[in-house]
């Protein structure tokens, strides 16, 4: 019966209606992903409206393939302009932006996106083998654990962009931590750190608060005299280097996917979870961790093979549960009750065929995200060539158009370069713009979930030491600490 | 500037950050505990992350600042840091960035939704590119004209989204 469903899906997805209808929402994904502000939660929430009167097959195709296709562009634009095109791409611009800036762009695409494919094929696997057993796991997940869970993604953040200075990194996650107290808390409709001000209240936006931050910095540095006249390196294109190094940590890519799969599963955490996840992973396996953030390839095929990973993870809980793993899969299950499906427990008894068709047009659409973006790559390597001062001041434009398109507020245009400067203040004395990002984008779920706990628990901090997912976030979290203290180093040198 | 002067820099700011978060945490606690939403108890207060998150801002910046006042004292790197803000205002680099910043500054808070979008990011465009000297005067008109045009095709045409 599988074997049926799953070939009546192929041949599905190989109609030549399905075919182009494909290309063109991964075509479309993928640029959209790469512009900065146009999310992949946009991109699925644009073309559900579309998609409304399409035949369902296709209709299920086409959001799939956005999906796809706006999680893997972002990388493009991380690693030619250090502006990450979605929040899953930050992790990749650590070490994609180095790549490109010592002329080999073109190469950490080619990875990227590789590494990008591999990660949603090997997250299918799971979607179609290990949905009953992880979706059980996640289900263990509770106040305490989404708050421990946070605080140590931005702690291994904090630690892992700092260049050695993790109490650097560790400030600036709390700055950003900070930024997303601001507005209506979500537990009481507290206005705080607001002024007043309705914009304010109604919380600062992630997109712009990533703009600023990531983009804005680079803009004003192209200003620089030294800058004058200089285009930057034209980055190479190499196919069979690529897929060497591709084939090379091989390890690396299923280790990512794991951890993408993993993170997707849990409700609430994110593709730019995963990717940040899997950079640290690999970056505390590697025999040379500072080589990371300089330019180390293992970082790009690690954050794109983690944040890729994600789709099918999140798919997990959609496809189960009908609770949405993350943003877009939020706006994915909108749109597959839309187009009549019900996920959830029942799924299986309604619609057998369902789980079979959404794994073979995900593995359709990764392929094709790689031929569409291997293409598309050929162009936007060369946009490294044109001239700083002339580019920089259309990167800022577009950053100005991605901002506003979020709410279609002005107010947002304004956040971004506010940010921006903070950015440009924290990148001149060396802080990581990272885990600010990541504060902005946890704080919500730290905050919310550990007023939740304490509510549930009368005030007392006891619980979170009792449950065996906290003990362990504990742990780990305090030998991070004592790790970046230098406490073991220091232990060691007493005791010989 | 030094990588400790800039410490040392922005440890101020970060210190007087934790101080004001820090107190506004507590001031939230206060208000939440009156009506409409008489929340008694901190740990449930929506002020608690913020008062918490506050003093280890103020912590951790206190530990930057020490560490950056290693090789001189507190009125020593104040002197230092008077003496680069007068040599920073001379310095061409830096009178590019803010130049370029003021013009970006113009643009984000004051032409969009001013003047229609189009003449706005043309009139942005020429600015910052005519400032930087970027290229020739007639290039860049032109780059700045195909530019608005190709993001109008873009934007409006192809995504069928609205600009400002």
């Amino acid at each position: 019966m599988v074997l049926q469903y799953l070939t009546e899906a192929v041949f599905t997805v190989l109609s030549p209606l399905n075919l182009l209808v494909l290309t063109l929402a991964v075509g479309s994904g993928l640029i959209m992903g790469m512009l900065p502000g146009l999310s992949a939660t946009m991109a699925i929430a644009l073309l559900t409206g579309l998609t409304y009167n399409f035949p369902t097959q296709t209709a299920l195709i086409s959001l799939l393939g956005v999906y796809v296709g706006s999680i893997s562009g972002g990388c493009q634009s991380a690693i030619l302009l250090n502006i990450p095109g979605t929040p899953a791409s930050a992790a990749t611009a650590m070490d994609g932006f180095p790549m490109a800036k010592k002329g080999d762009g073109g190469h950490a695409i080619f990875i990227a996106t590789t590494a990008s494919m591999l990660g949603t094929l090997l997250s299918v696997i799971f979607v179609l083998t290990l949905t009953p057993f992880l979706t059980s796991m996640a289900l263990k997940f509770a106040s305490w654990e989404f708050f421990l869970l946070s605080i140590f993604g931005i702690m291994i953040c904090g630690a892992l962009t700092s260049a050695g200075n993790a109490l650097k990194g560790w400030i600036s996650g709390i700055l950003g931590l900070l930024v997303a107290m601001i507005g209506l808390d979500t537990v009481d409709t507290f206005a705080r750190f607001s002024f007043g001000n309705v914009n304010l209240m109604s919380n600062i936006q992630l997109i712009p608060v990533m703009i600023g931050l990531f983009g804005f910095p680079e803009i004003v540095r192209a200003f620089k005299k030294e800058n004058e006249g200089s285009p930057i390196k034209v980055s190479k294109f190499q196919p069979k280097r690529g897929f060497r190094s591709v084939f090379h940590n091989w390890l690396a890519i299923i280790r990512s996917s794991l951890i993408g799969v993993m993170v997707g599963i849990i409700p609430g955490v994110g593709e730019d979870t995963g990717g940040w996840l899997s950079y640290w992973a690999s970056k505390s396996q590697s025999k040379n961790p500072e080589s990371f953030g300089e330019g180390n390839e293992l970082g790009v095929i690690s954050a794109e093979a983690g944040n890729n990973a994600c789709i099918g993870g999140a798919l997990i809980p959609v496809l189960s549960l009908a609770v949405p793993g993350s943003a877009p899969a939020a706006v994915l299950l909108a749109a597959f009750l839309m187009h009549g499906y019900r996920p959830g427990p029942l799924l299986m008894t309604e619609s057998p065929s369902f789980i079979y068709s959404v794994s073979i047009y995900i593995i359709a659409a990764s392929l094709a995200m790689w031929l569409l973006a291997m293409i598309i790559a050929r162009g936007t390597v060369r946009i490294l060539g044109i001239k700083k001062k002339l580019l920089m001041p259309i990167i800022f434009l577009l950053c100005v158009i991605g901002s506003y398109l979020i709410n279609y507020n002005r107010f947002d245009v304004k956040v971004m370069f506010v940010f921006g400067l903070i950015g440009l203040a924290l990148s001149s004395a060396d802080f990581p713009a990272a885990p600010f990002l990541l504060g902005v984008i946890l704080g919500p779920m730290a905050d919310s979930n550990l007023r939740r706990g304490l509510r549930l628990s009368d005030g007392s901090f006891l619980p979170m030491f009792q449950r065996p997912i906290c003990i362990f976030f504990l742990i780990i979290i305090i030998g991070m600490i004592f790790t970046q203290l230098g406490v073991f180093s220091k232990l060691k040198k007493a005791r010989s | 500037m030094d990588s400790k002067q800039k410490d040392f820099t922005i440890s101020l700011v970060l210190v007087a950050l934790g101080i004001y978060t820090t107190i506004e945490g507590i001031r939230i606690y206060i208000k939440a505990s009156k009506a409409p939403y008489n929340i008694d108890s901190f740990a449930i207060s929506p002020g608690l992350l913020p008062t918490i998150l506050g003093a280890l801002l103020l912590i951790l910046s206190l530990v930057l600042m020490t560490k950056s006042l290693k090789n001189g004292n507190f009125l020593i790197r104040i002197k230092q840091l008077l003496t680069w803000a007068r040599e920073a205002v001379f310095d061409s680099d830096i009178r590019m960035m803010v130049g370029g910043m003021v013009i970006m500054g113009i643009y984000a808070f004051l032409l969009i939704g001013l003047i229609p979008y189009y003449l706005s990011s043309a009139v942005y465009l020429a600015s910052l590119m005519l400032f930087l000297r970027a290229s020739s005067f007639l290039k860049t008109i032109l780059v700045a004209i195909i530019t608005i045009a190709l993001v109008i095709l873009l934007f409006q045409t192809g995504f069928n989204v609205s600009l400002p």
